[in-house]
């Protein structure tokens, strides 16, 4: 078995993918306040996939990573209004479980994983009809 | 503040100000850009520069993002904590957001919707032949007003049909709650059927109202003029004519046989009722109520596919027995050459049929026979003088 990486050292991990760009296509992250040693509150963008009703909108998130992240994983909600199954209509709050990769929480998932797996929910055939609310609002 | 104006390409050149930045800059497709600038230079400046180092790759106001925050002009660099050989991401304004945006505003049902055709959300349906559609029927299909005249054929129907914009309006008409309420809280006829819009959001329903090939024989089928119960004489006038009040269908149905006497003995005036008030002439006239502005006999398909619901079945007899009852009020009064229809029920739109009576009527003379009426002659004399309404046929059969 291979060493648990502690939580923070994990986070400094993801922080510097995030920073130099390294993560996926469309999908972009950082700490919210760089001096925020316990490195909880992170800032996330997701660029609406093409070909979808979230197409050319840019659409920012909120992540908290707790204290047990990553055996726990953390809580992401959006914040830019979005109308999406599995995205709490009042709070923004994505139910994690509604998605089929990372529904089963593994402490190898990354923050990047989930904005991946949202931006491929988005990009599912069956959100092709949702009606949007105006670009620019949020929850 | 740096001197320099734009900031110089070579970083020894600026160690006399403060430490420049070197970042990078990533694009959708993957394309990558380096640019070199001073942290205290803002969002905006750093959007000039990148303009006008790739003038032609770059617009002059690309949306930038870096760590999951979309950076705004006003602010500088450092603000947002850049450093050296951190990434920024680069979208470009694509010219469709804006188009996206307004298509999506435009998606949700106007809140006043008064009658006629103008705030309709439908209108769309009919509106697209402004768009330059080519396979639409000609405008002369529409009233002078804008308006409905006769139903497209069958096959005018099918190419509206298969046109994927009107397929994707109609899907869409149909997944909305709001839209469907719209419809059947100003459909008189729709709002007294319990459960109408589950029926019309029901799959089966989306369907039929998608399916090009359905909707074809829906048309053929109301084109019969009575091959489905009432609603041949139901189809053609929805187009024609008002929707009939509740009211005035209960007070039809219940003269339904004094009515269709009148027809068959081609007396033109004696309609009790009145309503050969609404005489053809006035098809041009003010829009139908009716919240469907299908130029064709959608409603009659659609409810046809209600028919076949044996729960539905005889509730909908009914309201379709008085409807076609409604229909032969209307048609005595709206004939100049003072003939009652030999149809009894067909309206004046509807094409004659010349089909011998058991097969225009075997529908209707089969459920006749359930019920226990033999006697062909006479079931068929009744039909033809229900206009094709087992309703007003059972009437007719037990009261004369």
């Amino acid at each position: 078995m291979s060493a648990k990486v502690p939580r923070n050292f994990r986070l400094l991990e993801e922080l510097e993918m995030g920073e130099k760009g390294l993560s996926a296509d469309g999908c972009s992250y950082g700490l919210e306040d760089s001096d925020d040693v316990m490195m909880s509150n992170w800032n996330a963008t997701i660029l609406g996939p093409p070909h979808s009703v979230y197409e050319n909108r840019i659409y920012s998130l909120k992540i908290y990573c707790g204290s047990e992240y990553p055996d726990e994983p953390p809580s992401v909600s959006f914040i830019s209004k979005i109308n999406l199954p599995g995205v709490d209509q009042r709070t923004g709050r994505v139910d994690l479980s509604k998605l089929a990769r990372v529904a089963q929480w593994s402490r190898n998932f990354t923050m990047e994983k989930i904005l991946v797996a949202l931006r491929e929910h988005m990009a599912h055939p069956n959100c092709r009809k949702l009606p949007q609310p105006p670009e620019g609002t949020e929850f | 503040m740096s001197t320099s104006g734009d900031a110089p390409t070579a970083p020894a050149a600026a160690a006399s100000e403060e430490e420049q930045l070197t970042i990078n800059i990533k694009s959708t497709g993957d394309k990558k850009y380096t640019a070199t600038i001073a942290p205290s230079k803002t969002v905006q400046d750093l959007k000039k520069h990148l303009h006008e180092q790739h003038p032609d790759e770059i617009p002059a106001e690309p949306r930038l993002i870096y760590s999951g925050r979309v950076l705004k002009n006003p602010d500088t660099l450092a603000s947002y904590n850049i450093k050296t050989g951190n990434t920024i991401h680069m979208v470009k304004p694509a010219a469709s957001a804006t188009r996206q945006a307004a298509s999506n505003s435009s998606s949700v049902p106007p809140v006043n919707i008064a009658a006629g055709t103008g705030n309709d959300p439908l209108a769309g349906l009919t509106g697209a032949r402004y768009a330059g559609h080519v396979q639409l029927p000609s405008a002369g299909l529409f009233g002078p007003d804008g308006g409905m005249g006769p139903p497209p054929g069958p096959e005018q129907l099918a190419a509206q049909m298969n046109d994927p914009l009107q397929q994707a309006m109609l899907q869409r008409i149909l997944s909305d709650p709001a839209i469907l309420d719209q419809i059947i809280s100003s459909n008189p006829m729709l709002s007294q059927i319990p459960g109408a819009r589950e029926m019309l959001q029901s799959p089966m329903m989306r369907q039929m109202l998608t399916d090009p090939q359905l909707m074809m024989q829906m048309a053929q089928m109301s084109g019969m003029g009575g091959g489905a119960g009432g609603l041949g004489g139901f189809g053609a006038r929805g187009n024609n004519n008002s929707f009939p009040a509740p009211g005035q269908n209960e007070t039809t149905t219940g003269s339904t046989p004094a009515n269709t006497a009148t027809s068959a003995t081609g007396n033109t005036n004696t309609n009790p009722q009145g309503t050969g008030a609404q005489s053809p002439g006035n098809t041009a006239g003010s829009p139908p109520p009716f919240p469907f502005p299908f130029p064709f006999g959608a409603p009659g398909g659609g409810l046809g596919a209600m028919m076949n619901n044996p729960q539905m079945q005889e509730q909908m007899r009914q309201l379709m027995g008085s409807l076609a009852g409604a229909g032969d009020g209307s048609s005595p009064g709206a004939n100049p050459f003072g003939f009652g229809s030999p149809l009894g029920g067909s309206s004046p739109a509807a094409p004659a049929d010349t089909r011998p009576p058991e097969e225009r009527y075997a529908d209707q003379l089969r459920q006749l026979n359930d019920m226990g009426f033999y006697d062909f002659e006479r079931n068929v004399e009744a039909l033809r003088r229900s206009g094709g309404s087992v309703q007003g046929a059972v009437n007719q059969l037990l009261g004369g």
